[in-house]
């Protein structure tokens, strides 16, 4: 829920209560501060009813302007610095205002600040301590001068011009009004002038314009004003007023125009109800539209804001954590919900499984030894016996393939694991590879001396091809041979009484298993 | 130092003094939070701690059921074939002697003019297998055998009395050479034979665990 808001407004004689509503502000309660009990009128009206925050508005005579070159430091030094310059120069000012302008681009190259010291009139000062006596939730103060610059931001056309616009109250027989020059959209110099009805026969916009005047010599003294242009003066005022006040003599130097306030107020982006009649009305919509920073938070009068303030960020981040353990309860509770039914059902699975162990320990007899190990033991052994090759085995095979080639002579039979196999075995390769390597039976035969050689190579090659024939042999190859008719092979041989003595031709066989 | 204490003591009490009622409610606040989220949160971590544990008992009981099954249908499908390589001899310890009298026998039978032989210490070949049991063994003790024959059945012979002895011997290379000249008279050498055996037992030891023995079995094969 957002809390009420208010303005109060304090000049040098008035006081002016309104109601934040939609569409600009809705004037409850109004105060003149020359009447004797105007504390104790006000004391009543706080007490009356209770009240939300306050945005309080300053509009006094009391306000200084100065420019001032500080060293360039910054931090808590550049704080400490400022505020002992603003005590220099403002000794009895209640509220300093301190904005940097620019910096100086030569020699030290210092920071230029302006300093707007505001003094109370006591009357307001104990208006301030009545709120703060009440325990007001104030939010803080404005300056009018100071918050005046705003509409530069807005309306560059008024950023070196005089200012004129009228400090609400005075009743009919005095008015005062507030003259205050901008250079680039900064505040040099603000005044408040306080007319009478008639004045040694002047009207108060006769006087109003020979102090326009007088600003003008003393703007142009201070050489504010470049020598030769024209003053530009803007009239913050009512039609009625501004007209007043144009209707004299023809001045060349000073270049007068009127801003309507509802023109203002459009161009602003304010959407009123009810059309503005004064400048302050209209800085403080822009306060309220814009939510501005407050140009002054005094420490005691915005005290009972602050707590207010603290009171709720506590509040709400109690609320908060509360709010954030039991979202992080309600989601782990329902995790907790969903793994409570995982573990039912695995509940159940487990049980079934229980129930399927018991059957199949019953259906499995007890062994000595793991039926894996036993099966392996199997397995190895059945490897080893057909991988095994026996003598019979081998000799079985060459004899079977022998039948019929009793001519050629068997010499030597020499059955192996394949060499290249043993010796560069793999590191990685394991017994059953070792198995399953290839064996090879080397035969050297011996041929009859008397058969020609055409005749034994026939010979060779049909016994080759008997091997062959045998299922368990893959491959057979001619190794070596004393008669080798390739042409890429030396042929000889020796004819005659030599050849007798001679021993017979040797063939060797390589078979592969 | 006291009274600076205590000045120092009640300025803090006064600065926050204004939010006592929301202060202690924001502790109230913590507090409950932190106990509702802690109970919420360690009464989750029991059930899923439990979750947990019920889901490993059943990865343990599935793996349990498997091997049962597996071990049913292994049984089966065995049969008697294990006890008969166990009377074989090829599970469980050696029979060295065994192997040597019945060389002594047979070649006496024969007659032969010479037989030599030797048996390596035996050695485990830790590899069988990319998928052999841990703790499965196989072992072998290589035999070399030099002999003159007097024909190629004498050859056989020894294989035939060999093979009738407690383990399994496989072949790893042989050579058998004839001589130049033959001759049918008794105890004359007529070929030589140059054999070597690789001879295998099998055990299952589970709380052994061999990593070091390593053998290579590419070094006994000279014959």
């Amino acid at each position: 829920m957002t809390a009420k808001m208010h303005t109060l407004y304090l000049s040098d004689q008035y006081l002016a209560f309104s109601d934040v509503v939609k569409g600009g502000l809705d004037l409850k309660f109004s105060l003149s501060l020359d009447e004797p009990d105007a504390a104790l009128k006000f004391k009543a009206f706080l007490n009356d009813d209770s009240f939300g925050l306050f945005n309080v508005f300053t509009d006094v005579m009391g306000t200084e302007t100065r420019q001032e070159n500080i060293p360039h430091v910054t931090g808590k030094d550049r704080e400490l610095l400022l505020d002992r310059k603003g005590k220099s120069i403002f000794p009895a000012a209640d509220f300093i205002w301190k904005e940097h302008i620019k910096r100086e681009k030569t020699a030290r190259r210092d920071d230029v600040f302006l300093l707007i010291g505001i003094t109370l009139p006591p009357v307001i000062k104990n208006i301030l301590d009545i709120l703060q006596a009440s325990e007001s939730k104030v939010v803080g103060v404005y300056s009018v001068p100071v918050l005046q610059q705003v509409l530069f931001k807005e309306l560059p056309c008024f950023s070196r011009s005089l200012v004129i616009s009228r400090v609400l109250g005075g009743g009919n027989e005095a008015k005062s009004f507030r003259q205050s020059f901008y250079r680039d959209g900064k505040l040099v110099i603000s005044r408040v002038n306080n007319v009478t009805g008639m004045d040694a026969g002047k009207s108060e916009y006769d006087q109003l314009f020979d102090e326009v005047e007088r600003t003008y010599q003393f703007l142009k003294s201070a050489k504010q004003v470049d020598v030769g242009s024209a003053l530009k003066v803007v009239s913050l005022l009512t039609k009625k007023e501004s007209e007043l006040l144009f209707n004299h003599k023809p001045h060349y130097d000073i270049d007068f125009s009127y801003a309507n306030f509802n023109q203002l107020a459009q161009k602003l982006g304010l959407r009123l109800s009810k059309p503005c009649s004064s400048l302050p009305e209209i800085l403080a919509n822009i306060v309220v539209l814009k939510q501005l920073k407050p140009n002054f938070t005094p420490t005691d009068l915005c005290k009972a804001y602050r707590i207010d303030r603290v009171k709720k960020a506590v509040m709400l981040s109690s609320v908060l954590t509360l709010f954030s353990a039991v979202i992080i309860s309600s989601w782990l509770w329902y995790e907790k919900g969903l793994t409570q039914d995982d573990i039912y059902s695995l509940e159940t699975n487990i049980s079934n499984i229980e129930e399927r162990r018991e059957l199949l320990a019953k259906d499995t007899p007890e062994t000595e030894l793991p039926p894996k190990v036993m099966k392996q033991s199997i397995d190895l052994f059945d490897a080893i016996e057909s991988r095994g090759h026996k003598p019979e085995k081998v000799l079985s095979l060459i004899s079977r393939a022998y039948k019929g080639y009793h001519d050629l002579d068997i010499r030597n039979i020499v059955w192996e694991e394949e060499s290249e196999k043993i010796e560069g075995r793999n590191e990685e390769a394991s017994f059953f590879d070792e198995l399953n390597a290839p064996k090879k039976i080397i035969i050297t035969i011996r041929t009859d001396q008397a058969l020609n050689t055409r005749h034994v190579l026939q010979r060779i090659n049909d016994f080759s091809e008997s091997l062959l024939s045998q299922p368990e042999i893959k491959k057979v190859e001619q190794e070596k041979s004393t008669i080798d008719i390739r042409s890429t092979a030396k042929l000889e041989k020796t004819f005659g009484r030599g050849e007798t003595l001679k021993k017979a031709p040797e063939l060797t066989l390589v078979i592969t298993l | 130092m006291s009274s600076h204490y205590n000045l120092m003591n009640s300025m803090q009490k006064e600065q926050f003094e204004p939010y006592k009622k929301e202060l202690k409610f924001a502790v109230v606040a913590v507090l409950t939070s932190i106990l509702l989220v802690g109970f919420s949160y360690s009464s989750n971590g029991n059930t899923f701690e439990y979750y947990e544990k019920l889901n490993g008992q059943r990865s343990g009981l599935k793996v349990e059921v498997d091997g049962l099954v597996e071990a049913r249908d292994l049984l089966a499908d065995i049969g008697t074939q294990f006890e008969n390589i166990k009377v074989q001899g090829f599970y469980g310890d050696e029979d060295r002697l065994s192997w040597v009298e019945v060389l002594k026998v047979v070649s006496d039978r024969l007659k032969l003019p010479n037989l030599k032989y030797s048996i390596s210490p035996q050695e485990k070949i830790l590899k069988i297998s990319d998928n052999s049991v841990p703790g499965f063994f196989l072992s072998q003790s290589i035999m070399s055998i030099e002999a003159d024959l007097l024909h190629e059945g004498d050859m056989l012979d020894i294989s035939e009395a060999l093979s009738m002895q407690p383990g399994l011997f496989r072949l790893q290379g042989c050579e058998l050479n004839k001589g130049e000249s033959s001759s049918v008279y008794k105890n004359k050498k007529n070929m030589t034979l140059k054999c070597s055996l690789a001879w295998h037992t099998v055990e299952y030891n589970p709380d052994e665990i061999v990593e070091e023995e390593v053998i290579d079995l590419g070094t006994e094969t000279e014959m």
